[in-house]
């Protein structure tokens, strides 16, 4: 998961990553996106999808009793928050 | 990872609500592992991106060559079943000297070389069998009409006198069976 120019989430899949060769100068991110037969390739710019992020979050017991978008709205982390996410601008789902 | 897929919407504010609720039910039905060791990113990730906390991803559609073909073995190997992964039934000679042009054009050439050499083969099969149904309803035809009409088409479309023997004996043949 991601999020594209628009600010919107996205879902991309089979992400792989072509490696260099002497017709490719440089190792190459590509995924696919879409859930019909014919999947559009997108491919990813590496240094900014991975970059490292880290800023405080809701504790777990309050994000995962959220019910409605209000309630997400509405949750904020904490003064003195205790939890944090720490990742990147690519978030892999595990299956 | 199937939630996510099969939602209505990527949006966070609708994706979230659906994703605790499986997870709550996971940890109902899981004794042992619970949802948050593994997936709290997740909903972190969410409601990071709620919040625009998250930056945007530099992405795009790729088009290129190399791109193209990487996307077209996974759909192969995934989603085009394997009876339609047949190659050709014949066996396709590339062009001699290939011109010099990029890769796409030249893959795209082949192609229709590959496509329009079976499809000539196959019509020329096509009209082998249909001319030898032809000649075969012809001679059947010429049989199926009378004698009397057989020997009148002789007649009439000879140069000469030539046939005149022939037609004095079948005449001569009918008048025989006409007494029998």
């Amino acid at each position: 998961m991601l999020v594209d120019g628009f600010s919107k989430l996205m879902v991309l899949h089979n992400l792989h990553c072509l490696p260099a060769n002497v017709y490719r100068s440089e190792p190459k991110l590509v995924a696919l996106r879409g859930d019909e037969a014919i999947a559009d390739c997108y491919h990813i710019e590496p240094v900014l999808a991975f970059t490292d992020l880290e800023f405080p979050t809701p504790a777990w017991r309050n994000l995962k009793n959220v019910s409605s978008k209000e309630t997400l709205k509405n949750l904020l982390p904490l003064d003195q928050a205790t939890s944090s996410f720490k990742g990147k601008q690519v978030m892999l789902v595990p299956l | 990872m199937v939630t996510i897929l099969e939602a209505k919407s990527l949006a966070p504010a609708i994706l979230f609500p659906d994703l605790t609720a499986k997870f709550q039910e996971f940890d109902r039905s899981s004794a042992t592992v619970k949802a948050c060791t593994i997936l709290h990113s997740v909903l972190e990730f969410l409601w990071a991106v709620y919040h625009k906390k998250i930056p945007p991803s530099v992405i795009g559609v790729d088009q290129s060559q190399d791109a193209k073909d990487w996307s077209k073995r996974i759909h192969q190997s995934n989603i085009v079943p394997v009876h339609l992964q047949m190659g050709p039934p014949h066996f396709v000679p590339p062009p001699p000297f290939p011109p010099p042009q990029d890769q796409s054009s030249n893959d795209s050439r082949r192609t229709l070389a590959a496509w329009l050499l079976r499809d000539a083969t196959e019509k020329q099969h096509q009209r082998e069998i249909s001319n030898d149904e032809e000649k075969k309803n012809s001679s059947n035809g010429w049989e199926k009409l009378p004698e009397e009409v057989q020997l009148m088409v002789i007649c009439l479309s000879a140069t000469s006198d030539e046939h005149l023997p022939l037609v004095q004996q079948i005449l001569t043949l009918n008048s025989l069976r006409l007494l029998e």
